[in-house]
């Protein structure tokens, strides 16, 4: 057997198409296709592209070109057949040029309606007579035209044929056949100067005698092409052309349509090709279900026998859906796949055989090409080759070629190993086809992430920008969706103790904060000490995912290298970077190349200040081991200080005592702020004492006595005092309670840190009093007189010391620095009542 | 509302300019269809525009106006139940800017809303327009009822105060509508015009509606009235060519010849008028004038077919009188066929070479242009190709170019070779449905096309004096013949199906038969072959009975030295006069006087001495 097999060269693809709508009509290189919808695609062949894509105002439902191949005829689902010239073809060389230029849209004007009739079925065009067939009131009429007409078109002739009485066709047996247009195809007698000016392989012709027999004296006298019309009831009629409406045989007007032969089943095609070896030319028609007719001049004797034909009927599988035909083939396309019959060898074997042989089914050779519902050509190119063009069920056209071979009656199939190799073959490209139809999902269901998450990352955007403006109109009291809130505690880690921050991001909002989003903590220290040029830290916590409601924790180090120094301000904020909307694996490169280090969105949430009372250590809640650490620390201080070693803050505070600074409040205005029920001084006290110390948990104090001994973070011994205490002759209503906080310890900066801290807090709390508070007392003037001149005194104690640092040099630094010192804690002793 | 009025004023100017536009080509020589479909679709856009806010009686006379416009330009381009369509709705808009509310949509009764509410206020010119388009429409669609019925509602008097019978004619004649026209507001056809065009046709209408009828005198009435009534060139030729159609149908043949001609005086290339007249002339059994008709008939088609352009009037005839009137009017045989009958004319009256060019002429336009052929054959049907090619076959034979006669013979021959039975047997007992009986027909015309081409070529080939070439042909035009059976003796008795044509048929065949035998009989006598010659001879005086033969027989019987028989056939033929040329028979059989090409000039000397020696 030989390995020729035919070959199909994918040309392009239009889309989907409805099985009995497709029509392709081929000129030249161009080809014009419809699948059913509004559009008529111009494809051209040889450069594999649409170049025009006419619209019309309606489905297209049949396509003919005119005989000087100018215009174009086309049968829209409205009714309304159009004529239109051709859009010029693109040239080659202009494409190239501009390559770009997809095809021309066209659309048809409404005013190339040439016809408007909604019972027209089909049409041809020849000869320049346009031939149409319309079906009204079962009745099948044949209109003739002139084909250039003027408009309206001048009609030349009317031939009527009766729709046979199908009682026995069911409804929906009907409506098949209406379903499939009826067919119409002009035969000519050979030698007709048509055929001869024409390519003789493109018009279907008959030798003389045959088409004698068939068509009738008339007919062939006057050389007249003949329309034959296959109805979708099965019958084929023919008249005659360019043959006057002749007498009947008792002189009446008589109908030229002559009902051939009924198939009993829609006609799908009609044409002719040769029969026998070099026979002369024969009449095929092929049914719907198969039925295929032939058409032959009997051999007749010598002499004196009427001349006759033969009607020859074979079956093949149906259902056919197209059929074209060759001088030798027939080429039909069942849905399962196109097959060539060989026709030839049909007649010459059942002539050999005679009739028995004529009913048999024929065999067929499968192509090997599915799904095939509309066929063009044959056409043969110049290497010889015969070439078939169709249009796949998924609208893909095709160009089969077929093997030269076929010429010896090979049956063009597959040996078994090549059909191995071709299953494989496809199933590798299937493969391949899966493969990128997912990876386009894939992307695609990228993309929708990544909105949904820049969609969620804007609504946290909006919702923490609304934060801010909360923050600054009303107070911390209501809640807001996303906050941060932190604590200070200390922690010993590896025998040493350290101060660390603990903050909690609670989302009490909707939404989830999703995978991207960064917890940022800034940690600023406000003072600068000499060995510590930008100790500002951020620590950031990217987190998976933050559901509503749920909260995170996150504890940072509040000790950097260069040691702690309070007060540290801490700002907490929410980032967001762009990256991580694409997820990690995606597979596009793209659109994250262009996001920089700039591509992220930061919000802030909260300032925290943590200050030397959050780094208080209270006594008895600790380990002592750490405080001795601390003190052997100390004593290696004192050790060094004893050698000379000395720094000179160090060197003040060992010499004086313990320092006390004091800051003196009303006790009236503290009570109303804090909203300490306590009347009796001593809770007052203590109430006061646990709110410096431990300002969130008010509820449950941690501290009993009005004397707090605690550690600072430097380890130094620190006490804090607050007492009531009632001043006579400072306020003229009477004597005013006032509380004193005292800050008693060895530490200088210890005490400065405490003293600033209860400050700040007082400051924070106090911050709106004085609208708050309609009450004003009337102070004394003497004693407001006292404290005015004791500060006017420090401030000309402190402003001769500065005289004096102006002018003398480095050796009275020390001296200086102690009369500062003295200053300081004057001015630090006996505070003014913060009222 | 301030804009209104300018916008009332840019319109009429838009509509102005259209009409403007329209006027220059229809002045032109050539109108333009273009310029038509231009000036439809402009004036289709106009309208839009006005009806697209809602309707108001400032632009009332403007709106009428243009509807009446767009209507007429788009006569060529839409159908006339697209027009009433549009026209329902520009009157459904007249009477809502009139304040009036009517929600029907029977035209009746819409206009008899519509002229009660506008029939006397200032916009009647432009109502009375619409309803000139009202009147056209049904007009084309041949419902002169309707138009009556708005005719009459248009004169209110009529209705409510005369009991006389109301009819048509009295109705247009008396019709009294407002034809004032406003320069403002130019239109392309002016009222008064389209009122004419609108009378003339629909008494023409109605006269043909009567000629349908076949109420003759009644239509002649009416056409009488129309030609007292203003009409375009074109329709004036028709107007008399009716009633001469009128007055054939009559019996008055002169009469019709009469209008005949004066309708041909007004338009030369009325056609119908000529068709009609050759007619006449044929029954009254003038050929040379019918040749004439004919003729000039064909040069006119010819002319005709040539031009064969639209014209791009405004309302043409033809939309106005609607596909059948017009086709009733104007209603002539293809070109093919006036050729086929024109030659047949000549060949069947004695002009031989005339006709021979006609048949010519019309075998090329067979061969070539399919296009003169295909033709809605209303009535005369084109006789069969063969028949055409056996009687252009007989006129070369007559014209003496006989190769050429040969030739054409050979082709119906070859044409006919595959459809001769063996033989054909016509059995009248057997009852034979009519799809049968038709095909023996059909079999028995091939028989006899080829008997009759084999005897044609048979007598050329004699003409050429080729004696034996034309019995070859004679026998085969026998053999032929002779394939035909007829198993009953009395067979122009009508027994067998159909009959008429078969006994014509039959007479055909034995015609055939008769020539055939006689014309070999004849070369036998000639080749001297006298015993054969007898037989044929006697063979065919049984089929055709003529003193031709008679005259043959009895030379031959002489020179058998049967000199008894031979006076005896002598005196017959000679008592007998000459017997009158059988019409029955198809052209191509029929006999010619210079058939009998044989000298009897001897045998009538040797016959008179014979007879007088005996009688002595």
């Amino acid at each position: 057997m030989d390995a020729v097999r035919c070959s199909v060269e994918y040309l392009s693809e239009f889309g989907d198409c409805q099985s009995h709508s497709v029509r392709i009509v081929q000129d030249g290189t161009s080809l014009f296709l419809t699948s059913g919808d509004r559009d008529v695609l111009i494809f051209n062949v040889q450069e594999r592209r649409v170049t025009t894509v006419m619209q019309f105002d309606a489905s297209v439902i049949n396509l003919a070109l005119s005989d000087d191949k100018h215009r174009l005829y086309a049968l829209c689902l409205n009714g309304g057949l159009y004529c239109t010239l051709i859009p010029p073809q693109i040239s080659s060389s202009s494409v190239l040029v501009n390559k770009s230029s997809d095809g021309v849209l066209y659309t048809v004007p409404d005013d190339s309606i040439v016809l408007k009739n909604a019972s027209l079925q089909a049409f041809t065009v020849v000869e320049k007579i346009l031939v149409t067939l319309s079906i009204h009131k079962s009745v099948w009429s044949f209109d003739l035209y002139e084909e250039p007409g003027s408009r309206p078109l001048h009609k030349l002739a009317c031939f009527q044929v009766v729709t046979l009485n199908t009682c026995c066709l069911s409804k929906t047996e009907k409506d098949k056949s209406v379903s499939s247009p009826p067919v119409l195809t002009c035969i000519y007698p050979e030698g007709s100067t048509s055929v001869s000016t024409h390519k003789s392989d493109l018009l279907p012709y008959l030798e003389p005698h045959l088409f004698r027999l068939l068509f009738g004296v008339d007919a062939s006298l006057v050389n007249s092409p003949v329309i034959l019309c296959g109805l979708p009831d099965g019958r084929i009629c023919c008249f005659p052309l360019f043959v006057p409406t002749l007498a009947g045989p008792r002189g009446e007007q008589r109908s030229p349509v002559r009902v051939l032969q009924s198939l009993e089943q829609p006609v799908v095609f009609i044409g002719t090709c040769i029969s026998g070896e070099h026979g002369p030319q024969c009449l095929v028609a092929v049914g719907q279900r198969g039925k295929l007719l032939m058409v032959k001049s009997k051999q007749t004797s010598l002499e004196g026998k009427k001349a006759d034909y033969s009607f020859n009927e074979h079956t093949v599988r149906g259902p056919v859906l197209c059929a074209c035909v060759d001088d030798k083939w027939l080429y039909y396309s069942s849905l399962n796949d196109l097959h060539a019959l060989q026709l030839t060898t049909a007649s010459s074997s059942s002539e050999a055989t005679g009739t028995e042989s004529q009913l048999q089914a024929l065999t067929s050779d499968s192509l090997g090409v599915c799904r095939v519902i509309a066929l063009a050509g044959p056409y043969t190119n110049s290497t010889g080759s015969v070439q078939l063009l169709a249009v796949s069920l998924s609208g893909r056209l095709l160009c089969v070629n077929l093997p030269q071979g076929s010429e010896n009656g090979n049956v063009p199939r597959l040996p078994s190993s090549l059909a191995g190799q071709r299953v494989k073959d496809l199933l590798a490209s299937i493969a391949n086809i899966w493969e990128r139809a997912e990876s386009l999902k894939h992307k695609l269901q990228e993309k929708n992430e990544s909105l949904k998450r820049l969609n969620q990352v804007i609504n946290v955007c909006s919702l923490l920008l609304d934060n801010h403006g909360n923050e600054k109109a009303c107070d911390v009291g209501t809640k807001l969706p996303i906050s941060c809130r932190g604590v200070a505690r200390w922690s010993s880690l590896l025998q040493r103790d350290s101060l660390t921050l603990t903050c909690v991001l609670e989302n009490s909002s909707g939404c989830t904060l999703e995978h991207g989003w960064t917890l940022c903590i800034q940690v600023h220290p406000l003072s600068k000490g000499p060995n510590m040029e930008d100790s500002s830290r951020t620590y950031s916590f990217p987190f998976k995912k933050l559901d509503s409601g749920q909260k995170l924790d996150v504890t940072i180090p509040l000790e950097s290298t260069g040691g702690l120094s309070l007060p540290v301000k801490v700002y907490c904020s929410l980032a967001f970077s762009l990256s991580a909307l694409f997820s990690p694996e995606a597979s596009s490169p793209g659109v994250s190349q262009l996001l920089t280090e700039m591509g992220s969105i930061s919000a802030p949430l909260s300032t925290l200040t943590v200050d030397w009372l959050d780094a208080l250590r209270l006594e008895g809640s600790f380990s002592h081991g750490n405080i001795r650490h601390n003190t052997v620390t100390n004593g290696i201080q004192a050790f060094l200080h004893s050698r000379g070693v000395l720094t000179k803050d160090s060197d003040t505070t060992t010499k004086s005592g313990p320092i006390t600074v004091m800051v003196r409040v009303s006790s009236e205005l503290l009570k109303t702020k804090l909203h300490l029920s306590a009347t009796r001084s001593p809770e007052t006290c203590v109430s006061v004492l646990n709110w410096l110390v431990s300002p969130e948990a008010i509820g449950q104090p941690s501290v009993q006595s009005p004397v707090i001994c605690a550690y600072s973070p430097d380890g130094c011994s620190v006490k804090l005092l607050v007492k009531e205490v009632t001043l006579g002759d400072f306020c003229s209503d009477g004597p005013l309670e006032v509380l004193e906080i005292r800050v008693e310890s060895t530490s200088v900066a210890a005490v400065c840190g405490l003293h600033h801290a209860i400050l700040r807090r007082l400051q924070v709390l106090l911050r709106d009093s004085a609208l708050k508070c309609g009450h004003i007392k009337q102070l004394k003037a003497q004693s407001l007189f006292e404290a005015v001149r004791h500060v006017e005194s420090l401030f000309k104690d402190l402003q001769d010391a500065q005289n004096q640092a102006a002018l003398g040099g480095t050796m009275k630094m020390k001296k200086n620095s102690e009369i500062l010192f003295r200053i300081f804690l004057q001015l630090r002793a006996n505070p003014l009542v913060i009222l | 509302m301030s804009f209104v009025p300018c916008l009332v004023d840019r319109w009429s100017e838009e509509n102005n300019s259209i009409i403007l536009t329209w006027k220059q080509n229809e002045r032109g020589l050539e109108p333009n269809q273009n310029v038509l479909k231009r000036c439809c679709s402009e004036s289709r856009k106009l309208l839009q525009k006005i009806q697209g806010i809602p309707a108001a009686t400032e632009r009332l006379e403007l709106e009428m106006t243009v509807s009446y416009n767009t209507f007429l330009f788009s006569l060529s381009f839409s159908n006339a139940s697209e027009i009433e369509e549009s026209l329902t709705h520009s009157l459904l808009r007249a009477l809502e800017a009139a304040g009036s509310q009517v929600s029907c949509s029977d035209p009746v009764q819409l206009w008899e809303a519509v002229l009660q509410t506008l029939g006397s206020s200032v916009y009647v010119p432009y109502v009375h327009k619409l309803l000139l388009i009202q009147w056209m429409l049904w007009l084309m669609q041949c419902q002169l009822e309707r138009v009556l019925t708005l005719l009459m509602q248009t004169d209110h008097k009529n209705v409510f105060h005369s009991s006389a019978p109301v009819n048509l004619q009295t109705e247009t004649r008396n019709l009294a509508l407002s034809m004032e026209e406003d320069s403002s507001l130019m239109v392309a056809m002016t009222a008064k015009d389209l009122k004419d065009l609108l009378h003339i046709c629909t008494v023409i209408c109605q006269g043909v509606e009567q000629m349908k009828m076949e109420k003759y005198s009644e239509a002649l009435d009416i056409f009488q009235e129309a030609k007292g009534l203003p009409s375009p060139r074109s329709l004036l030729a028709q107007i008399h060519t009716l009633p001469g159609q009128s007055f054939a149908k009559l019996g008055q043949p002169h009469c019709a010849l009469h209008f005949y001609r004066k309708a041909v005086e007004v338009d030369c290339a009325c056609h119908s008028a000529l068709y009609q007249s050759a007619l006449v002339f044929r029954q009254l059994g003038n050929p040379k004038a019918e040749m004439e008709a004919l003729h000039l008939l064909y040069s006119a088609v010819q002319l005709h077919s040539d031009k064969s352009s639209s014209s791009a009037s405004l309302v043409s005839l033809a939309t106005l009188l609607g596909g059948e009137q017009m086709t009733f009017i104007s209603r002539v045989p293809s070109p093919s066929l006036i050729l086929h009958t024109l030659a047949h004319t000549c060949v069947f009256n004695g002009s031989i070479s005339d006709g021979v060019e006609y048949y010519l002429d019309l075998l090329a336009s067979l061969q070539s242009d399919g296009k003169d052929l295909i033709h809605t054959g209303e009535g005369a049907s084109f006789p069969r190709i063969p028949v055409v090619y056996l009687e252009a076959g007989f006129a070369l034979l007559k014209a003496k170019r006989y190769s050429d006669a040969l030739v054409v013979c050979e082709e119906v021959i070859t044409s006919t070779l595959d459809f001769i039975p063996e033989r054909l047997l016509l059995d009248a007992d057997e009852k034979q449905n009519v799809a049968d009986s038709d095909v023996v027909l059909e079999n028995v015309d091939f028989v006899l096309w080829a008997g009759a081409a084999h005897l044609l070529q048979a007598q050329a080939h004699w003409k050429l004096k080729d004696t034996k070439e034309a019995i070859t042909n004679f026998t085969r035009s026998i053999n032929n013949l002779v394939k035909v059976l007829i198993k009953q003796k009395d067979w122009k008795q009508k027994h067998l199906g159909n009959t008429e044509a078969m006994v014509e048929r039959m007479v055909t065949l034995e015609a055939a038969k008769g020539q055939a035998l006689a014309g070999r009989g004849f070369c036998f006598l000639e080749r001297g072959e006298l015993k054969e010659a007898l037989r044929d001879l006697h063979l065919s005086f049984q089929m055709t009975p003529g003193s031709h033969i008679k005259m043959l027989l009895s030379e031959v019987l002489w020179r058998l030295d049967r000199r008894e028989e031979a006076s005896a056939h002598w005196r017959e033929a000679y008592s007998t006069s000459d017997a009158p040329k059988s019409v029955n028979v198809p052209l191509y059989l029929q006999l010619w006087p210079d058939d009998t090409a044989f000298d009897f000039s001897e045998l009538k000397k040797k016959m008179v001495e014979y007879i007088q020696a005996k009688k002595t």
